[in-house]
């Protein structure tokens, strides 16, 4: 599996982190930051919900609850951006709690290629057919994990920012993921669901 | 687990222009000021009360007044609430202990010991810049602990764990606070070498001869939650023999009688194992790579003698690696393989991990050191795989049949230990109902010394702890003062005697709040001027559904810890 370097540079971190601290001492200043990251903090929520609107809502949420805890944010040495998708990730699962069954899956075709070289998976066919079934199997926080890593082709280090765990465990969580995503398939295909 | 999340192929995402159409940052920024301008006004109405202290008239009409002050900021819900509040909420100026400052060079590590007998074992480039480069140079360590729920009331902290979607209260054993200067910028711990901390607590512990079992979180104050990290390696500090204080003294005479048991219990284990040796494992053949240097060595023939100092005989070398030829392992060092040529007069071989061997060439003017692995090669591998597959075989059948053999035994062994064991709590829980217990000698005994050893990579907030599972009983809550006035919007502190934790409710009509029925227990707020304003529920009361709390101020101004923590004594 190829997965295109979303990396950012020391320097870009440095300006962001300049941006940050003056968003700390102003509000107003926030407004370079919410507009870099509004379009991917966006993208990312429409991936797992419903419409467009309520989209909207959350990341109008989302924003609002990063500028009230902008006072805590300290400086790791990870982009900024990392801390605003945790958060996007963290206002998604409030959001599902009392209605998983609303939480949407977003995945392209191009990516299930991505799984079936993972599962040594020749049948492309197969693999489509029982997909659905095999991820109603896991739970949301596991899901989130095969979301970032597969549908949406996330380094593991950008995982690891978001989940804030060290990347070594993001692999470790990621491959037995995918050890219970095979299991499921089986499973799942065996009984023909 | 079957959930049933819609699936969704080949989506079409909205175009940038789409998105763009939702971005509307003056609506934020308004949004923003609408809710900081509520915790604004319940901080400004702190303030208020600290600048009273110097305005004695005033004072007393704001604390006559405070319960009405703000009515505009009024809510009932609680999550709505804390979440306004920062993550770490010192309740009043003051009242936190200050850090002990310690100077160590990040370049060489160190160790720093506290008087309260806790270590921190600092290695060498343990210390980082924001940008993740290893520093050098001196570096301030700040270093805290807390101990109780005073201590953890005081500085603020949370002690609400969110654990999947289900909330605890952690119960500390140890917490300490860490952070670190260099020329007064913070730096960050290098997480490829983490700090050991050895941090020494008290707990209050209701079987005196059980460990219990703790877990070390980390706060994310971003998260505004705990992180479990890893296990806590917790060991009882024995009382003190060369003591003056009774207590420890009576510690350590119990203590002393459970190590004889242990002591008995292993020797009589090591004496069992003794009767019937543990069979050798067959060491699996390896064929020779080809690609390796390789030395032949042969040690019976009398060319080349075993130096002092080897940790295996040529008689034990020829039997388990006959036939084979030495092959130098990749995780040898780069050498000069013209050292292949020389004559060596002896050499030196010691068991390394797994196959592998230490082998030092040793000439009256040099010498040389490798790691070397035996090896087979063709037929010889092959006839040696299959004997080894036939000694593994009796092996694992002489294994079964010492276990079986040595099975009864151990297991008496075993059930006399748990006997004596159990005899000894006895004899323990006599000695405790016998005793008077004036200034709390029970208690006293049972507080024991604990040793918490933890690695941290990360700093802020650690805590041994273990999460308490939610109180069964829910009620609501007024809070009212001794005039009957309400009290609302406001944090009420509340800790269950026995429980090393502090909760946080909101202070509002009707605002859950929960119950341990069997504990006493101390409800507070904190008023303007410094002063705590309490009530104490006693065990045993008729559980309601409704409570209204009358909080009783301690008539005085509390200006440092130890004043709040008279002041916050269970009687």
């Amino acid at each position: 599996m190829s997965v295109p370097k979303k990396t950012v540079s020391a320097a870009d971190m440095q300006e962001e982190w300049v941006q940050v601290q003056a968003a700390q001492r102003d509000p107003a200043r926030f407004e370079p930051l919410y507009r870099r990251y509004y379009d991917p903090i966006f993208r990312f929520v429409y991936r797992r919900t419903e419409d467009e609107d309520l989209t909207a809502d959350l990341c109008s949420q989302v924003f609002l609850k990063a500028l009230q805890r902008i006072q805590d944010y300290e400086h790791r040495g990870v982009p900024f951006s990392a801390w605003l998708y945790r958060i996007a990730s963290n206002e998604v699962s409030q959001h599902y709690r009392s209605n998983p069954q609303d939480r949407v899956v977003s995945v392209d075709d191009a990516r299930i290629s991505d799984l079936a070289e993972e599962f040594f998976e020749d049948d492309y066919e197969h693999l489509q057919k029982y997909l659905s079934a095999a991820l109603n199997q896991l739970n949301e926080k596991d899901l989130q994990l095969i979301e970032m890593r597969f549908f949406e082709q996330r380094p593991f280090k950008e995982i690891a920012e978001i989940m804030n765990v060290t990347e070594s465990n993001a692999k470790v969580k990621t491959y037995r993921i995918l050890e219970k995503l095979k299991y499921h398939l089986r499973s799942v295909a065996e009984r023909g669901v | 687990m079957k959930n049933d999340y819609r699936i969704k192929y080949n989506r079409q995402e909205p175009s940038r222009e789409e998105v763009s159409k939702h971005m509307d940052f003056a609506s934020l920024l308004d949004r923003h000021q609408e809710t900081a301008g509520k915790v604004r006004r319940l901080q400004t109405f702190r303030r208020w009360g600290y600048r009273a202290a110097a305005a004695a008239a005033i004072a007393l009409a704001i604390v006559a007044a405070w319960p009405w002050l703000n009515p505009g900021a009024r809510s009932a819900d609680p999550e709505a609430f804390f979440a306004q509040q920062p993550c770490l909420n010192p309740p009043a100026a003051g009242w936190k202990s200050t850090p002990v400052v310690n100077k160590v060079n990040a370049d060489q590590g160190g160790v720093i010991e506290y008087p309260s007998g806790s270590r921190l074992v600092i290695p060498a480039y343990a210390f980082m810049d924001d940008r993740g480069q290893r520093i050098g140079g001196e570096v301030e360590i700040h270093y805290r602990e807390l101990h109780d729920y005073v201590d953890f009331f005081v500085d603020g902290v949370p002690m609400r764990y969110d654990s999947n979607g289900r909330a605890y209260h952690l119960e500390s054993a140890g917490m300490i606070e860490i952070f670190a200067l260099q020329n007064g910028q913070a730096v960050k711990l290098n997480p490829q070498n983490p700090l050991q901390v050895e941090l020494v607590s008290a707990i209050y512990t209701q079987d005196f001869f059980s460990l219990p079992s703790l877990l070390v979180y980390q706060l994310d104050t971003l998260d505004r939650n705990w992180q479990y990290r890893q296990p806590d390696a917790v060991s009882w500090l024995g009382g003190d023999p060369s003591s003056d204080d009774p207590i420890a003294l009576e510690q350590h005479k119990w203590e002393k009688r459970l190590a004889a048991l242990e002591q008995d219990r292993q020797a009589r284990i090591r004496a069992l194992e003794a009767t019937a040796p543990v069979p050798d494992k067959p060491v699996k053949p390896e064929e020779a790579r080809g690609e390796r240097p390789t030395l032949e060595l042969d040690f019976l023939s009398g060319d080349i003698a075993l130096a002092p100092g080897s940790d295996i005989s040529p008689s034990e070398l020829e039997r388990l690696h006959g036939k084979a030829i030495w092959e130098i392992a990749p995780e040898s060092a780069q050498f000069d393989e013209r050292a292949l040529q020389v004559t060596w007069e002896q050499v030196k071989l010691r068991r390394l991990e797994g196959r592998n061997y230490e082998l030092t060439l040793i000439h009256p003017k040099n010498q040389l050191t490798l790691v070397v692995r035996p090896a087979l090669m063709g037929d010889d591998y092959r006839r040696a795989l299959a004997v080894y597959e036939r000694q593994v075989l009796e092996y694992e059948s002489a294994l079964a049949a010492r276990t079986t053999q040595l099975e009864a035994q151990r297991q008496a062994i075993e059930d006399g230990f748990g006997r004596q064991y159990n005899e000894l709590q006895r004899e323990f829980g006599h000695f405790m109902d016998g005793l008077a217990n004036e200034g709390n000698l029970r208690e006293r005994l049972l507080r024991r010394r604990i040793l918490h050893r933890f690695t941290i990579n990360g700093t802020g907030f650690w805590n041994c702890a273990r999460p308490l599972a939610p109180a069964a009983q829910t009620a609501t809550a007024r809070y009212v003062d001794e005039q009957g006035n309400a009290i609302d919007n406001q944090t009420a502190f509340v800790v269950n005697r026995g429980e090393n934790t502090v909760y946080r409710y909101l202070a509002a009509p009707n605002a859950p709040l929960a119950l341990h029925p069997d504990r006493e227990q101390l409800i507070w707020v904190v008023l303007p001027d410094k002063e705590l304003a309490m009530a104490r529920r006693m065990p045993g009361e008729e559980p309601r559904d409704a409570y209204t709390f009358t909080l009783h101020k301690t008539g005085k101004q509390l200006n440092t810890a130890e004043e709040v923590r008279r002041a916050l004594q269970f009687k």
